[in-house]
């Protein structure tokens, strides 16, 4: 999933302070899970601000409001016309949900009240880790379900660098060593041979270095239309 | 448990002042409007109590029951901050 | 003959290698590269310039190998895969070519959060680039020299003809891998190797025994990495924080001694450290060039340049291999 941070508070509140009626609006998908933006954290976020806004002796309305996903229209469609009537919406939805409502939403100015981190996992509670960059060209079964590109923090590609110490990463004592990780799980899978072969320089297009990305079913889209027409 | 203090101290004294809140001058008879969340159970069951034993307390305290301190909300909280209360007290 | 580099000469000779290294200044000022030209040349067969080495901005490696190469002292310019592309490293290579340097190393680069260590301030908010890795800039190398071609398949009209080196870390993590990262940079094309810096012989033996079994080192020149040792402390410090480092307590206690033994006087103290290590590393080299297969030794005096000198001396590297101008 997409795991988000909800900004500072004080950079949040630089970003409203001059706004009449702010609608602060949450997604309850991914950011949810991560704790940063789902209608909980919108919701009281919204506390916060107003709180702000009496401090400050500010005429300010800040509302709240979520919906279950950000990324599909059919979602938020029923929310427009309530959504339009703010003068500014703070998503807390990832960068995703921001982008897609702006693109929509006509005049009024849309801000990120999240910063879109990574896609991770959680495996516990409170705890979430990048494990996917996204990088549109898959090798995990060349590394034994360890991803070099995102999870080596030199995007290394034939093996480790020399900074590998105790399994750790020159970065920091906190990261595992994903070469490290590779070469144990490919050992213990009995496919360690794999690794000897060089990967060649890799066609870095399919990521974001080739441009946006989008990728189109025509199939589907032509069902839609003939459903509708 | 000396270097922690002397740490707190000097976090304190190297903040800038603008982000820490100027203590308020407490005028003499204020007293604070204080909001007692409390679990039908057993907090609450103990202010009942306490009324039927004709024992007095400040009447700036308001009591909301709750069928459960469990069901109590962040938004509850807030709510009440943002309409001036000036403490929360929870009990269950 | 692949590059007509001294270095290879060398190597190609039979006689132990002998390559130092030169660290650029972080100024405009060219004089402290033609200083350290000026200790090392005539004592080392090539001197690496690194590659804004620990993440920090220095003079380029090819600017100040062009500099080294004016004053008389054959470089070898390093590269990092941490800051450049595919294209600007092509482009790169055949502006050095054009210069007329001939050795070129391949790395992956400290990471830029390393920023030295924490001593300097660095740019740890920088992006890096990693488009290809040691083993695929090895391989593009290779492709440019040998081929005439560049990575993505156009033609180059004169090919710049690189020695090609790249690094190993024999004792890095996950040490049973290692002879095959080393593989995999000799498969790629790597004609040198120089290795991270060892003080412990007895494991290096043994990954050299293993390199040995893969062959590689019939089809590459290894260069065993001496880090000279200044102090005890600084032995402590490269066996507790530097990866693929460790220092046998051994050692670290002659220099212990060699401290203890000037007492308060601060001055002998490190006259009396000095000395050790520089006892140390000829006898590390004397150890390291008795292991077959290694063809000679790398010899890094960080900030220290005028002790190559008397190493190679007392090492009875001395003179170094001439050949005739062709």
């Amino acid at each position: 999933m997409i795991v988000g941070q909800q900004k500072p508070f004080d950079e949040i509140w630089e970003m409203v302070r001059g706004f009449k009626k702010v609608l602060v609006f949450g997604c309850n998908t991914c950011v949810a899970i991560s704790h940063a933006g789902g209608g909980k954290e919108a919701e009281i976020l919204a506390s916060m601000l107003r709180m702000k806004a009496t401090q400050e002796g500010l005429d300010m309305q800040v509302d709240n409001a979520a919906i279950e996903r950000h990324c599909e229209p059919e979602f938020f469609e029923p929310m427009m016309e309530k959504v339009r009537s703010y003068d500014l919406v703070l998503s807390t939805a990832c960068g995703v949900g921001v982008n897609f409502l702006a693109d929509r939403i006509g005049d009024i100015p849309v801000y990120p009240g999240v910063n879109t981190s990574f896609y991770g996992a959680v495996p516990k509670a409170g705890f979430f880790v990048e494990l996917c960059g996204g990088c549109g060209n898959c090798i995990l079964h060349l590394t034994g379900g360890i991803c070099p590109v995102v999870r080596c923090s030199k995007s290394l590609m034939n093996g480790p660098c020399g900074g590998t110490d105790k399994g750790k990463c020159e970065v920091s004592k906190e990261i595992d060593c994903a070469w490290y990780l590779i070469v144990e799980r490919m050992k213990k899978l009995g496919t360690i041979e794999q690794l000897y072969t060089i990967q060649p320089p890799r066609n870095w297009s399919t990521g974001t270095h080739g441009g946006p990305r989008r990728l189109v079913y025509e199939h589907i889209m032509e069902l839609e239309e003939e459903k509708k027409g | 448990m000396a270097d922690v203090a002397e740490e707190t101290a000097e976090t304190l004294r190297s903040t800038p002042h603008s982000i820490i809140e100027k203590p308020h001058e407490t005028p003499a008879a204020w007293e604070p409007n204080v909001l007692a969340f409390a679990c039908h159970y057993c907090a609450f069951a103990a202010a009942d109590l306490a009324g039927v034993m004709r024992l007095s307390y400040s009447p700036s305290v308001k009591i909301i029951r709750l069928p459960c301190t469990g069901k109590l909300d962040h938004i509850h909280v807030l709510r009440a901050f943002e309409q001036g209360v000036d403490g929360i007290f929870v009990a269950g | 003959m692949k590059s007509g580099s001294n270095l290879e000469k060398v190597i190609l000779s039979g006689k132990p290698a002998v390559t130092a290294e030169l660290g650029p200044p972080m100024s405009a000022d060219p004089h402290e590269v033609v200083e350290k030209a000026h200790k090392l040349r005539g004592w080392c067969d090539a001197a690496n310039i690194t590659d804004c080495q620990t993440a920090v901005v220095r003079i380029s490696s090819i600017a100040a190998a062009v500099i080294a190469l004016r004053e008389g002292l054959e470089p070898v310019m390093q590269m990092t895969c941490r800051d450049r592309n595919r294209i600007a490293m092509q482009a790169d290579l055949l502006g050095a070519a054009a210069l007329g340097l001939k050795n070129c190393l391949c790395i992956a680069g400290d990471h830029q959060k390393f920023s030295s260590a924490g001593r300097l301030k660095g740019h740890p908010g920088a992006k890096n680039v990693y488009d290809v890795d040691t083993c695929q800039l090895v391989g593009i190398m290779k492709k440019m020299r040998d081929e005439s071609l560049q990575e993505g398949g156009d033609k180059i009209e004169v090919p710049p003809k690189f020695f090609i080196g790249a690094s190993w870390t024999p004792m890095g993590d996950p040490m049973d891998f290692r002879p095959y990262n080393l593989k995999k940079k000799v498969d790629a094309g790597a004609d040198f190797i120089q290795t991270q810096g060892i003080y412990d012989v007895v494991t290096f033996r043994s990954q050299m025994e293993k390199a040995r079994n893969l062959g590689l080192h019939e089809r590459t020149a290894i260069l065993g990495g001496i880090i000279v040792p200044r102090s005890a402390m600084m032995l402590k410090y490269m066996d507790a924080s530097v990866a693929g480092v460790t220092v046998p307590k051994a050692l670290i206690d002659r220099m212990t001694k060699a401290k203890e033994a000037a007492g308060d006087d601060k001055k002998m103290a490190r006259e009396l450290q000095e000395a050790e290590g520089l006892k140390i590393t000829v006898e590390l080299i004397q150890q390291i060039l008795d292991i077959p297969g290694v063809k000679g030794v790398h010899i890094q005096a960080i900030e220290w340049e005028s002790a190559v000198e008397g190493i190679v001396k007392a090492a009875g590297l001395y003179p170094r291999p001439t050949f005739p101008a062709e």
